[in-house]
This record gives C-alpha cells, sequence and structure tokens, in this order.
C-alpha cells in the first residue's frame, strides 16, 4: 500500500486529493481525451495574456488602434503577449472543437452524463461571446463584422431595434461600443472559468467515459501519476504547436484588413469574421431572411443542448455504431464544408453548396432519434440475435446500463 | 462520486523488468496496415465529400469564366 502523506486528508486539500490525485479514472482513456485540460490551459494563457495586454490597452476610438500598435512597438514583450493573445483565442477554439468532436464520436454526452454536455454547450457560448466582443472594433475587419452581427439583433420582433441601440450604445459602432464591449471581455472569461469547474463537478459524478464506451469501473486507476503524465505530453505537443503560429506565422489566421483602422465611409467588398465563427456565419447566410437567419443560429445551439436527450442508442461509442460512425464523419465534412463556405463570397455556386451543407449539418440532429432505434433493430435482425424480440433486447440492454451506472 | 476499487499497480518491479513498453517501432508495418484496414471506409466518408465538393465549385467558376465562348 503507498503511503499517503496526512496533508492530503485535511480539509480542501482532501479535495484536491479526491478530484486531482487519486481520482478513479478509466485506464482505458487515449489522448482524445487531454483536450479537456488543454481547454482549462488555453483558458488560463488567455486570462494572463489578457491581463497584461488591458494594462496598456485604450478602449478609446481615438487611441485604441494606436494601443495596440504602442504595446506592439514599444511595450517590453508587448508584441510576444498579443500574438500570445490572438493566437491563444484560436487555439482555444481548435482544442474545444476537437473535445466536441470526440465526444460526439464515443457518445460522451449520453446519459448520464448529460449535464456534463450541457455545461460544455454553456461554456461554448460564453467563449463565442468572448471572443466576438474581444475582436476590437477600431479596426476594419473587426469594426464592420461587428456591425453586421450586432444589428442581427434588429431580426427580433417589437425590441430589435431598441437592442441593437443599446448594444451600439448609440446609433453605430461608436467610442460607447467600445467601451460597453472591452468590459464584459474582462469579466467573462471569470464566468467561463466557474463554468468549467460546475463542468468538472458534473463530470466527477460519474466518471469520466472512455473509447469503449462501456462502464469502467472494474478497471479504473489514479488520475496522478498517469493521467497527470500523459496530459503534460498533450501540453508540450499543444505548447509546439501553438508556438509554431505565436513565432513565425502570427498573422495566418488573421485577416490583414484588421492593419487597418476601422473606416465607416468604407466598406469591405468580403466582410468575414475569425475563422472559427465560419460554420455559422455560412448557416446564418444561407438563408436569405434575416429573422430566419438568426433563427438557424439559434436552432444548432438548441440541437447541441438537446442532443443527449433525443439520444436513443444504447451503445455509447460509435467504434460499436457503424451506421453513426460514417454520419459522424459526414458530419465533421460537413462542417469543414460550412467553415469553407463561410468565407466565400454570396455568389453561384457558394449559395447553392452553403445551403446543402446548412441542411446536412441539422440532418444529423434530426436522424439521432431514429439512428438508436434503427441500430438496435438491425441487431435484433442480425443472426447473432434473431430468437431476441426489440422488447427482449430493449430489456437486455436496459440492465446492461444498469450495471454501467 | 461513485466508490471504486483502485486497480493498484505494482511499484516493486523496474519498468525495464515488467516489459512495459515494448518499442515504438515493433510490427510498425502491421499496426499501419491494421489501422489502415479498419479506417480507410472513415477516411474515405470524410475525405470524399470535401474534396468532391471543392471540386464541383471550382469546375462551375471555370465553367462561368468560359461562358462567353458559348
Amino acid at each position: 500500500m503507498v503511503r499517503r502523506l496526512s496533508i492530503l486528508k485535511q480539509p480542501i486539500f482532501s479535495t484536491l486529493n479526491n478530484h486531482l490525485i487519486d481520482y478513479p479514472t478509466p485506464s482505458n482513456l487515449s489522448y482524445w481525451w487531454s483536450f479537456g485540460s488543454l481547454a482549462g490551459l488555453c483558458l488560463v494563457i488567455q486570462i494572463i495574456t489578457g491581463v497584461f495586454l488591458a494594462m496598456h490597452y485604450t478602449p478609446h476610438v481615438d487611441l485604441a488602434f494606436l494601443s495596440v500598435e504602442h504595446i506592439m512597438r514599444d511595450v517590453k514583450g508587448g508584441w510576444l503577449l498579443r500574438y500570445m493573445h490572438a493566437n491563444g483565442a484560436s487555439m482555444f477554439f481548435i482544442v474545444v472543437y476537437l473535445h466536441i468532436f470526440r465526444g460526439l464520436y464515443y457518445g460522451s454526452y449520453a446519459s448520464p452524463r448529460e449535464l456534463v454536455w450541457c455545461l460544455g454547450v454553456v461554456i461554448l457560448l460564453l467563449m463565442i461571446v468572448t471572443a466576438f466582443i474581444g475582436y476590437g472594433k477600431l479596426r476594419q475587419m473587426s469594426f464592420w463584422g461587428a456591425t453586421v452581427i450586432t444589428s442581427l439583433a434588429s431580426a427580433i420582433p417589437v425590441v430589435g431595434d431598441t437592442i441593437v441601440t443599446w448594444l451600439w450604445g448609440g446609433f453605430s459602432v461608436d467610442n460607447a461600443t467600445l467601451n460597453r464591449f472591452f468590459s464584459p471581455h474582462y469579466l467573462l472569461p471569470f464566468i467561463i472559468a466557474g463554468a468549467a469547474i460546475l463542468h468538472l463537478a458534473a463530470l466527477h459524478q460519474y466518471g469520466s467515459n472512455n473509447p469503449l464506451g462501456i462502464n469502467s469501473s472494474v478497471d479504473k486507476i489514479a488520475f496522478y501519476p498517469y493521467f497527470y503524465v500523459k496530459d503534460l505530453v498533450g501540453w508540450v505537443a499543444f505548447a509546439i504547436f501553438f508556438s509554431i503560429f505565436v513565432f513565425y506565422a502570427p498573422n495566418v489566421l488573421g485577416h490583414p484588413d484588421n492593419y487597418i483602422p476601422a473606416n465607416p465611409m468604407s466598406t469591405p467588398a468580403h466582410i468575414v469574421p475569425e475563422w472559427y465563427f465560419l460554420p455559422v456565419y455560412a448557416i446564418l447566410r444561407s438563408i436569405s431572411n434575416k429573422s430566419g437567419g438568426v433563427a438557424a443560429i439559434g436552432l444548432v445551439f438548441v440541437s447541441l443542448f438537446a442532443l443527449p436527450f433525443i439520444n436513443t442508442s444504447y451503445v455509447r461509442s460509435s467504434s460499436f455504431r457503424p451506421i453513426h460512425q460514417k454520419l459522424f464523419w459526414l458530419l465533421l465534412a460537413d462542417c469543414l464544408l460550412l467553415g469553407w463556405i463561410g468565407c466565400q463570397p454570396v455568389e453561384a455556386p457558394y449559395v447553392t453548396i452553403g445551403q446543402i451543407a446548412s441542411v446536412g449539418f441539422f440532418f444529423y440532429f434530426a436522424i439521432t432519434p431514429i439512428l438508436g432505434k434503427l441500430e438496435a433493430r438491425l441487431i435484433q435482425n442480425s443472426n447473432v440475435c434473431e430468437d431476441l424480440s426489440p422488447r427482449k433486447l430493449s430489456h437486455i440492454f436496459k440492465n446492461l446500463l444498469d450495471v454501467v451506472k | 462520486m461513485v466508490a471504486v476499487r483502485l486497480r493498484e499497480v505494482a511499484y516493486t518491479l523496474s519498468p525495464m523488468h515488467q516489459n512495459v513498453m515494448n518499442g515504438l517501432w515493433k510490427d510498425a508495418a502491421v499496426k499501419l496496415r491494421k489501422r489502415v484496414a479498419d479506417n480507410w471506409t472513415s477516411a474515405l466518408t470524410l475525405v470524399v465529400p470535401i474534396a468532391s465538393t471543392y471540386w464541383y465549385a471550382e469546375h462551375f467558376r471555370q465553367e462561368e469564366k468560359l461562358q462567353h465562348r458559348t
């Protein structure tokens, strides 16, 4: 028996021990399970670099652009802080998107982890809002992107125009907008941190999923040192990937028009948001009606929230769900296509492709309730389970689930 | 939190004696063949829609440019 330090039994330390050191973790977790801790690392990087940037940034319409140039040229290490913060946002979204798709593939959203999934979607929403309001408003692309997206609020019946005026703090994106966006941009990351703690608490209620998607209570090992080391490998690989962008290609994920001060009298030919918003932007643009586009964006997040509750499959992991596996890869292809369409001009053939891809995105969620039952029926109809009725099969799977829980 | 028994890992033997790491490149060809055999359909499901859509879009734009010749 390994001796445990008595300090680990004291209050606070015992909580840290139970959740970070001796925490029972499935022994078969792959590197796809490292993206959770990586997302936490990205949040910490954004908060630290953001706090130091805020010491030198001036949220005033006449000084904002120049203050960023001051940070880049005059502040010691300012260029590094700025590039780490800008590229750190992209890294954060890459990590979170991979984390989400891992959850989709292995059924981590399925019962009993519905709350974990829903809190994750809340974190994603908070991240999107934070990134949008932190994009800056006094650069050409960010000014016009903010104008386009904030004016979508006018699609809300009755109070839409009032809300837009309130968001802007006036009749266009101006000094008031800058201040009222900068303040929550500083606050929201701490809300995200709180939501992340809730997300972990919900996860620790039932424990992590695993690549097989089955109950892992029979084979768990301590989080420390095994997954501490495994996550550390992931962190080092992430640091290398991050450093390539920060030091060798710091502007490749951005838009060159953002080096032009905002000009309300000159609209860019193609207004595009940052790359991590492109798939949702493509869905928005695929519907010509403004209200319809806004409703479609809302439907994206409603679908994500509803996924654990519309899932009817008794099997979690796509390793044992051949039809869902193919649909997953089609969904991923669809999301990548939507991202590509989002940065294309609104003309043929991109409009049609975007509309088909948008339908394809929602098709995945629409077919989820049917898919579980279809796969169960296919198992029942196969030679292996010839003598089992659907009722008996459901009963067996339910008992298996009770063992899993 | 669900109470589970943690699997106790033996600390008495060194990793060399336990033969826990058999080598990264051992049977690499076999492992690669198996990975390709298991996943080629998934890879095609991912790549074919993207490649074909991109090809179609480029083909459409090219035809559009040549429209004046008809």
